[in-house]
């Protein structure tokens, strides 16, 4: 790699941003980790002396029912979500980089899916869900794919998956928005002689799409999975943990505690395991791209 | 293309759009259902009875207000996510800076506490700063959204631009600041506009920190009235999604608007 | 190198946290110092947060012009607070060290705001007031913690039985009384997609609320959730919905979603509060409706809902305390009330007048009200009423028998009363 320019120069550019996050996201970080190591509810959240008590709130969290169904549901959701985001959009980007007329008007038509805010596309959802007269059902119903209405949210064996699917719909549009751009940045004449190749479509698509999307991918799954897995609004309008846990996921859970048993040490201890897990997740993205940079 | 496959593509297309924004139309047609109608069946797909009264009800409801405060928390927020993003995002696709990764992880790192969790810290800060109730709470707030996420985006797109048509700037006398400015800000405008309306549609939707952060009810968004809306009516289904309808459609607006300029950007600016 | 850097990261992370503490800590002095200098003359603002909506947001603000037009005293500033974010909004402004003076609450939540010394103790300034003999039972206990008063209620409400009259006379039914007649008038009024009875059984606090008049009705107590009457009580629910006179999405239904459905006639009888009325009248104008207690076990129960105001520690309590009585006077109490149509917390307020007992609708839970009782009240009921919910979605949806379900939620309450 040719270095442009001395060090200092690109510090110049970076540090504003970096100082900005700092500020505002570092003390709520450490807030929490401090929080989860002590004990404090109502009467002593305003107090700067509160005691230490080692991993007693994650000794507590691990004891809780809740917490190993919410553990395994936000995974569930997360995965679940991600997975058919980025097929369904990847999909849908190439079939509207095709170059016919329409493409691009009705391209924008997609993304509307993604404009609408939460709180709504939850309360929509629900009621397109309900047993009685939501239209899913009774569209399903009239069309003979179903013989009874589907317990959407109801049903804590597929309450969750209600919930996938209302998510998936909203995420589409930002996975196609950016594997779009992606696409329209690749190479043309990559393809051009690999047609003269005699490549066929499926081909091109396995071969050099892919490949030279790889980042894209990767950073689009990344920030689908960060987003996804500190879901709050669908999952607290739609259902808000129910029926019986099945749909309660970390962020719901550390609300509950937090807000509504004002167990406040608890939920941050919650919010932590969840932080925890996403950065795992996030050092492994950083080797993949490390290598994927050196290589 | 041959004609054929051409028209054909476009009616595919347009099953795919009508399958994926159903749940759009029936937003839409709610809104001018009547009460009775939502909950007949079975459903009708177009109002028997369509009324307008759903619609009366929510702008005598003061819908104007909140119309201007959301997009003035928005057009902050990108602002400021754009004017911090861009350079930081350049910064660590063309230098070879120490602790590279740390700071990529500290993007990361910093998007990952749900908004509840940080709202109560996130309080304190704003109150010992004397940003409560003003606009700066929100914009601060939906920035933290904002700005990692367009960092690690453009990102990736500043390393695809070759580096020698930087280096053909400087020769032409050109300062670093300069040739990104000149150079890397006209060709990266694509991408830059879908960070910017991304980072639009963040606030835009952002309900927790404008009615945490701000005590006052005139400096609330239009979700925020919605959410007013649901305890005040017990929502009514017809205004409710009235509600949603007028909040969707100026942002639509401005994206069929946008999406024109992005395609151009993206023909006339992507870089063999 | 990167790990240098992160070193570096957390640091300047914890000097921001330093400097924000540090700072809190010489404002909330100052604070306090400038606040001890004004108590010689006496705080004139009192804040109070409400979270009242449509016509009873109208006549409190109006009542609220009333009061700073009629002394030069104090001058009450009110903030609007929505419903669901009380609880997150004080937790935060206790945080932060912005509360208000004075705060609407929902009545279950009194007593563990005053157990976790949110709230100040106005034990001494009820007695010297006097008139706390005037207020119902039910809704006095809600404010007291401990033998001391945490707040004064201002409105009450209940649960109570609505049914379609129309729906009823059609079939040949009477309302049903006791839990059998339920279940037979439930199934004859249930056929195609219109069901004969619901509950909202939803996973918050609403679904306990539901849930308690049937509890309590046979005799149980939130203390013994695997009695045999508990268990009964939510046997009963579970049949009603494997017989499908009740709908399996009642899980997911809040108590605004019944009263929609009942509205459209989708629903024959459904378990309301009177705060639902106008909006059933005016959503569907003809509806033929009427309200009776709710069926019986043992003996009729209901379940006491409505709000309390109460007043933050250590602030203008002198201030709010004054308004509150103000807002609270017989006369002005049943104002408010009748022309909201709700329930006053105090006796003679509903003896005075005969709106109650006249109202076509509000007068079916006139004797409701005697047997409404309070959930609790205990400093612990956000946990008691998860344990609650848990139990009556896993019976609802067939996850577990009744008896499981409640036998599972009795451990949980008795670990979290040790």
């Amino acid at each position: 790699m040719k270095k442009l320019t001395s060090k200092w120069e690109g510090y110049l550019f970076v540090i504003p941003a970096i100082l900005f996050m700092l500020l505002l996201i570092g003390y709520p970080l450490i807030y929490n980790i401090v929080l989860s190591f002590q004990d404090v509810n109502l009467s002593n959240l305003a107090n700067d002396s509160n005691q230490f008590v080692g991993f007693e709130n994650y000794k507590e969290l691990a004891n809780e029912e809740a917490f190993g169904i919410s553990v395994k549901n936000t995974i569930i959701y997360t995965v679940g979500s991600v997975v058919f985001q980025i097929v369904i959009g990847f999909i849908l980007a190439l079939f509207f980089s095709m170059k016919f007329r329409l493409a691009d008007f009705l391209r924008g038509f997609i993304m509307i899916s993604w404009l609408i805010p939460l709180t709504i596309t939850a309360l929509l959802f629900k009621f397109m869900m309900s047993s009685g007269v939501g239209i899913f059902n009774q569209m399903l119903l009239s069309i003979g794919f179903i013989d009874d209405p589907i317990p959407w949210l109801s049903d804590p064996k597929i309450a969750l998956w209600g919930i996938i699917i209302a998510n998936i719909w909203v995420g589409i549009p930002f996975n196609m928005l950016l594997l779009s751009t992606g696409l329209s940045s690749l190479p043309e004449d990559v393809y051009e002689s690999a047609s003269l190749d005699g490549a066929n479509w499926f081909q091109k698509l396995i071969y050099i799409t892919l490949p030279l999307l790889r980042p894209v991918i990767l950073v689009v799954m990344m920030l689908g999975f960060i987003y996804t897995f500190k879901v709050f609004d669908l999952v607290f309008v739609m259902t808000g943990g129910g029926p019986i846990n099945s749909t309660e996921v970390l962020s719901t859970l550390a609300y509950r505690f937090s807000f509504n048993e004002f167990e406040f040490s608890l939920g941050a201890a919650a919010a932590n395991v969840l932080f925890l897990i996403l950065f795992v997740v996030s050092l492994i993205y950083l080797f993949i791209i490390r290598k994927d940079e050196e290589a | 293309m041959s004609r054929r496959k051409e028209r054909l593509l476009n009616v595919i297309g347009i099953v795919i759009v009508l399958i994926f924004i159903f749940p759009v139309f029936w937003m839409i047609i709610t809104a001018f259902k009547s009460q009775k109608e939502i909950f007949q069946t079975p459903p009708t797909l177009w109002p028997q009875d369509f009324q307008w009264s759903s619609f009366v009800e929510i702008f005598q409801n003061g819908i104007g207000q909140y119309f201007l405060n959301s997009i003035t928390i928005s057009g902050l927020t990108t602002i400021l996510v754009l004017f911090l993003a861009v350079p930081s995002a350049y910064g660590l696709a063309r230098f070879n800076i120490k602790g590279k990764g740390s700071m990529i992880l500290l993007f990361l790192v910093t998007q990952m506490l749900p908004a509840t969790v940080i709202l109560t810290p996130l309080f304190i800060m704003f109150n010992n700063f004397s940003l409560l109730n003003s606009y700066w709470g929100p914009v601060l707030s939906c920035a933290t959204l904002g700005v990692p996420f367009s960092v690690l985006i453009l990102r990736t797109f500043f390393i695809g631009i070759p580096k020698e048509l930087e280096e053909a700037a400087r020769i032409d006398g050109c300062g670093r600041l300069e040739a990104f400015i000149r150079v890397i800000i006209p060709i990266s405008y694509p991408s830059i506009i879908v960070c910017g309306a991304i980072s639009f549609f963040f606030s835009w939707g952002d309900l927790i920190y404008s009615i945490t952060f701000n005590r006052n009810q005139e400096l609330w968004p239009l979700t925020a009235g919605i959410y007013n809306a649901v305890g005040r009516y017990g929502i009514e289904w017809n205004d409710l999604m009235a509600f949603a309808t007028v909040s969707i459609l100026p942002v639509i607006v401005i994206f069929v608007l946008l999406q024109k300029q992005l395609v151009k950007g993206l023909v006339s600016g992507s870089i063999k | 190198m990167s790990k240098k850097f992160f070193g570096i990261v957390v640091l300047m992370a914890l000097l921001v946290l330093a400097a924000c503490s540090g700072e809190s800590v010489t404002d909330s002095d100052s604070d306090n110092n400038a606040s001890n200098n004004d108590e010689e003359e006496v705080q004139k603002d009192v804040t109070v947060w409400y979270y009242y909506t449509g016509k009873q947001e109208e006549l409190f603000l109006t009542a609220i012009d009333e009061y700073n037009g009629a002394q030069d005293v104090y001058e009450v500033k009110a903030e609007y607070v929505p419903f669901p974010d009380v609880k997150k909004q004080l937790s935060v402004g206790l945080a932060g060290g912005t509360l208000p003076d004075m705060v609407q609450m929902d009545v279950v939540d009194n007593a563990s705001f005053a157990a976790q010394g949110v709230l100040e103790d106005i034990t001494s300034l009820v007695e010297e007031w006097g008139e706390a003999d005037q207020f119902y039972e039910g809704p006095l206990k809600s404010v007291t913690y401990n033998d001391g008063y945490y707040g004064l209620p201002v409105g009450s409400n209940a649960l109570g039985l609505f049914y379609n009259v129309d729906m009823l006379e059609e079939a040949g039914v009477e309302p049903p009384t006791t839990w059998d007649e339920l279940l037979e008038t439930a199934e004859t009024l249930t056929s195609g997609d219109t069901k004969g009875f619901a509950i909202s059984a939803v996973k918050s606090e609403e679904g306990a609320f539901q849930y308690y008049p049937f509890l309590r009705s046979s005799g149980a107590e939130y203390t013994d959730l695997d009695s045999e009457g508990a268990i009964g009580s939510l046997s009963l629910l579970t049949q009603l919905v494997e017989e499908g006179s009740m709908g399996a999405d009642v899980v997911n239904a809040t108590q605004d979603d019944l009263a929609r459905q009942f509205a459209q006639g989708k629903l024959a009888m459904m378990v309301n509060g009177p705060w639902n009325i106008e909006r059933l009248k005016s959503e569907n104008p003809d509806l033929n409706f009427a309200i009776t207690q709710i069926p019986k076990d043992e003996e009729y129960a209901s379940v006491l809902g409505g709000e309390n105001l109460a007043i933050i520690k250590d602030s203008n309590v002198s201030g709010a305390f004054d308004f509150l009585t103000w807002f609270l006077e017989t006369e002005r109490t049943e104002k408010f009330s009748a022309e909201t149509g709700v329930f006053p917390a105090r006796k003679d307020a509903l003896e005075n007048s005969d709106f109650w007992t006249n109202d076509e609708h509000l007068r079916g839970f006139v004797p409701i009200m005697d047997v409404a009782d309070p959930r609790g009240p205990s400093p612990e009921w956000p946990e008691i009423s998860d344990a609650i919910q848990i139990a009556l979605q896993e019976a609802l949806t067939g996850t577990k028998s009744p008896k499981e379900a409640l036998q599972g939620a009795a451990e949980k309450v008795d670990e979290i009363l040790n």
